[in-house]
């Protein structure tokens, strides 16, 4: 049943969504651009558009206290109508509370950067850029931080292959080893292109 | 903490700045990680971090495999620290999975994980100290670490990357003899940190290279996001075994040590005091070890229910996250690794700020980074 | 023939090199062993055993290096200053094998023909002062190796080494005035003499002397906790881009004026060949060869507490961070020497005549 729902209408989380009382305070405030969103572990969360987000944690942040940001998680969803999401976890050190905003778009827009209300989004925005191709509008420095810097593609998104540009070598060689090829570049050249016209 | 240079000598002087690189292979930076400075004469005045010379790909791999293929993976994160790690994952899917580990293994898993935070400190301890200077406490605490890796050795069967806990409890019960032995040891550990906080603690030298150094105020930490004793060395009570209390952590009494002023001697002594507490708790643990099972009833194959669970513990490091994303089927659709050391190199910008080189070294040292954590 | 040989081999240049040659026999010996002395010592020190492989106890260590560091490819930077980047190591070396020179070791030996020999080289009038030369001259070799390397890590290295030892030799200078003062005479022998003439080991009159000695001793030689131009683990130092024998002069050169302080140090504070609570003098009339051999033995002992303390202190201390160091050089060191000078000489004027 959950495949088959899952099959549908893409990914979509299933339990009872948790109302704690900062999302009270939130839902209050800002009414429907805040919707619950289901957790099978119990946590708050909450799940808002891409034009209200900076509005909403600047919220969260000043009036409700949520002073500590944990992670900025990005994931993929090619099933889904929108492809990618971030999930901001939000933790408050005095209340002890925490709540997870999720918002979901598409590949070309851009999301407002965070790191004007907290500085921690500096190199968690870069990652998810890197690795996940978010873009992030008004970041001071958006470049890519785990790989080196004129890498192509987007690994963690689901048509990356695990072995990366290697892939196809990695996956054809049966013994798992790079076959060793002679430092001089003129007999290597050959060789490779003897074994592409095989 | 105004180290900038005095304005009559910005006048008349006309300096440049230099680029120092401390590159990816330097004794002092723990791991493969590049700093590239900016210098004013000996000040730093900019710091560009260059990471991502260990990125092995570990959320992308933990994709391709089921969830308790991918358990071991996640040793590799913090390799000082593998038990912790492994709580840390395993934690998660039993969040998402609703499943109640019993009381008995969540106190060998309590165990288990303050052992290894000793371990963890211990390392740190040397390491810092052989980067300022004193050489001699590399050795005698890698000479206490040896008592800790075996009796988890005994326990676990590996020195380093255990692969600790199965989903749902632990694999198997303390062996014959090994209460009494951790016992012993831990007498012994009591008087081995008195002597290193003599040699350490009061020492002038050591106080001149590490009070004042690496200055960052309690807003700032926050707002950084930095964790563990880092944080706490600037008096932020935050430890996630007091604020989102984990496992069995709520049943202890223990103290969290928390610093006055945000510098790399508060850093040192917080640490320290903490493997104090980690004793404290080990100690309560055997005392109070409840019977029971090992081990909660989970399905051969384990298909979590269709959503996110975001688990966090107090790693050695700082408060380690793991995020995992689950669609219906036996491989994890999404993990996300929430690491301490990352967002805590970050801060490192802003603790640089006007300090001399060979601060450089101090700071890094105290943050207590472990690159395989940083880049994943 | 023979007696011409016999004769030529007591003229004083004959015999001026015989001394030349067992002087450095010896200064060799106990260099290259007091690097397997401290690596051992470093070990025990730090719950482990130092190098005991390569032979009995590690005895062949030294030699083992020595034959590594010869056989290294001998590299020269491009971008370096070739010709002092070849000479810079030279100036590390050679000033204390010169200063090894103008120490006694012993009362004169006295040969079965009633002909006295000194126990020194050259043991000229102003040995003090030759020596205090000579170890500024051993700045040089730091320097311009850093400079000279062409990177800027050496750079950095060779500038602090430069400054940490210039701002080092004042207090040196002054603490070692104080012995001249109390004793009168530049002359190393002298200012032996003048303790066993007194009775009393100049290190208690003069506890703040000795105690300056003994920290600006370490900080010249650029060992722990004053190691931050060769700090192993921050700046890596003026010597990152030497190898082979080059390295292997600044290495044996660093253990060459650490024997050569320590070895200075009880001339100066310690009584130097004196036996103590023994009056050497008067026994030394009676039987001199004895005494000599006693006296160079006691020498030898009393060095070696210095060579071990500066090996302890290695062990325990952390290091200083470069503006510390150069305060405590300036803004402690040097008031304490220079208020001590003074206190000296005010006691020697009034109380003693």
């Amino acid at each position: 049943m959950a495949e088959e729902q899952s099959a549908k209408k893409g990914w979509v989380a299933t339990g009872e969504p948790i109302i704690t009382n900062a999302v009270q305070k939130a839902i209050e405030k800002f009414g429907s651009k805040i919707t619950p969103y289901p957790n099978p572990a119990k946590e708050a969360t909450i799940k808002v558009e891409k034009e209200d987000l900076y509005e909403i944690l600047d919220f969260l942040k000043k009036e409700i206290g949520f002073d500590y940001l944990s992670d900025i998680a990005s994931a993929h969803f090619p099933q889904n109508e929108k492809h990618l999401s971030l999930a901001y976890h939000l933790f408050s050190i005095e209340k002890k509370d925490s709540l997870r905003v999720k918002v979901e778009f598409n590949e070309e827009e851009s999301i407002p950067s965070v790191s004007s209300i907290w500085p921690a989004a500096n190199w968690m925005e870069r990652e998810a850029y890197d690795l996940m191709g978010v873009k992030f509008g008004n970041h001071p420095n958006l470049k890519r931080i785990l790989l080196p810097d004129d890498w192509e593609g987007y690994p963690l998104r689901k048509e990356y292959p695990l072995g990366g540009p290697q892939e196809e070598e990695i996956r054809s060689n049966r013994y798992g080893v790079p076959s060793l090829l002679p430092d001089d570049l003129e007999t290597a050249n050959k060789i490779l292109e003897e074994e592409k016209n095989e | 903490m105004n180290n900038e240079k005095p304005s009559y000598l910005r006048e008349i002087l006309e300096t440049q700045e230099i680029e120092l690189n401390m590159g990816p292979q330097h004794p002092a930076t723990h791991g493969v990680y590049r700093a590239i400075l900016t210098l004013d004469g000996e000040r730093i005045v900019g710091l560009n971090s260059v990471i991502g010379y260990l990125h092995r790909g570990i959320e992308k791999w933990a994709e391709y495999r089921t969830y308790k293929q991918a358990t071991p993976i996640f040793d590799r994160l913090d390799y000082l620290s593998a038990v912790i790690n492994c709580h840390g994952y395993v934690g998660a899917v039993e969040k998402l999975l609703g499943v109640e580990v019993p009381k008995k293994a969540e106190y060998i898993r309590v165990i288990c994980d303050e052992l290894q935070r000793i371990a963890s400190h211990l390392i740190w301890l040397g390491t810092h100290a052989l980067d300022i200077g004193a050489m001699s406490v590399l050795f005698y605490a890698v000479r206490e670490r040896e008592p800790v890796v075996d009796l988890l050795e005994a326990q676990l069967g590996q020195r380093l990357l255990y692969n600790a806990y199965p989903i749902g409890g632990v694999r198997l019960d303390f062996p014959k003899g090994w209460v009494e032995v951790c016992r012993k040891f831990l007498k012994v550990l009591k008087g081995k940190i008195d002597d290193y906080e003599e040699l350490l603690t009061g020492n002038r030298i050591w106080r001149q290279r590490t009070i004042g150094v690496g200055y960052i105020s309690k807003e700032d930490a926050i707002a950084w996001g930095l964790s563990g004793p880092t944080l706490r060395a600037s008096n932020v009570y935050f430890d996630v075994r007091k604020s989102i209390p984990y496992s069995a952590y709520a049943d202890f009494d223990f103290e969290i040590p928390l610093g006055q002023n945000g510098d790399v001697y508060d850093r040192y002594l917080c640490r320290v005091k903490e493997m104090r507490q980690s004793v404290r708790i080990i100690e309560q643990a055997l005392d109070g070890m409840p019977e029971g099972e090992l081990k909660a009833k989970v399905s051969p194959i384990i298909r979590p229910p269709v959503g996110e669970a975001y688990f966090t513990i107090e790693g050695s490091k700082g408060q380690l996250g793991f995020y995992i994303i689950s669609d219906g089927k036996e491989k994890p659709y999404r993990v996300h690794i929430k690491s301490p050391s990352f967002i805590n190199l970050q801060g490192l910008d802003v603790m640089s700020k006007h300090q001399l080189i060979a601060d450089m070294v101090a700071l890094i040292g105290s943050i207590d980074i472990v690159l395989g954590e940083v880049d994943r | 023939m023979i007696t011409y040989l016999y004769d030529l081999v007591k003229t004083p240049f004959v015999l001026a090199l015989i001394k030349i040659v067992i002087l450095l026999a010896v200064a060799f010996t106990v260099i290259a062993y007091i690097t397997l002395v401290e690596r051992r010592l470093l070990g025990f020190f730090q719950s482990r055993l130092g190098p005991n492989r390569v032979g009995p106890w590690g005895l062949i260590q030294p030699i083992a290096d020595g034959v590594k560091l010869f056989i290294k490819e001998d590299t020269v930077p491009i971008h370096s200053n070739s010709l002092l980047f070849r000479i810079a190591p030279i100036f590390t070396f050679f000033p204390s094998l010169v200063g090894f020179g103008v120490l006694t070791f012993a009362l004169p030996w006295v040969t079965p023909s009633s002909k006295m020999h000194l126990f020194a080289l050259a043991d000229v009038d102003l040995g003090i002062l030759l020596i205090l030369s000579l170890s500024s001259l051993g700045i040089f070799g730091l320097m311009l190796g850093g400079y000279a390397s062409g990177s800027k890590y050496p750079y950095f290295g060779g500038l602090r080494a430069c400054s940490q030892m210039l701002s080092y030799e004042i207090p040196l200078t002054l603490s070692m005035i104080t012995v001249v003062m109390m004793a009168n005479s530049f002359r190393l022998s002298d200012i032996v003499t003048a303790q066993q003439k007194y009775r009393l080991y100049f290190f208690i009159p003069l506890i703040i002397s000795f105690v300056v000695y003994l920290i600006c001793m370490i900080a010249e030689t650029n060992r722990t906790p004053f190691d931050l131009p060769e700090g192993e683990s921050e700046i890596i130092g003026f010597h990152t881009e030497y190898s082979g024998m080059r390295f292997g002069f600044y290495y044996v050169g660093e253990y060459t004026n650490v024997v050569f302080l320590s070895m200075l140090a009880p001339a100066l504070f310690l009584g130097g060949y004196d036996i103590p609570f023994v009056n050497d003098i008067a026994l030394w009339q009676v039987h001199p060869q004895l005494i000599s051999i006693l006296g160079f033995c006691s020498y030898a002992i009393k060095s070696v507490l210095f060579a071990y303390f500066y090996i302890w202190v290695r062990a325990t201390f952390p290091r200083y961070r470069y503006d510390q160091l150069l305060k405590v050089g300036w803004l402690v060191l040097l008031p304490i020497s220079l208020v001590n000078l003074f206190i000296v000489a005010g006691i020697k004027l009034f109380l003693l005549k």
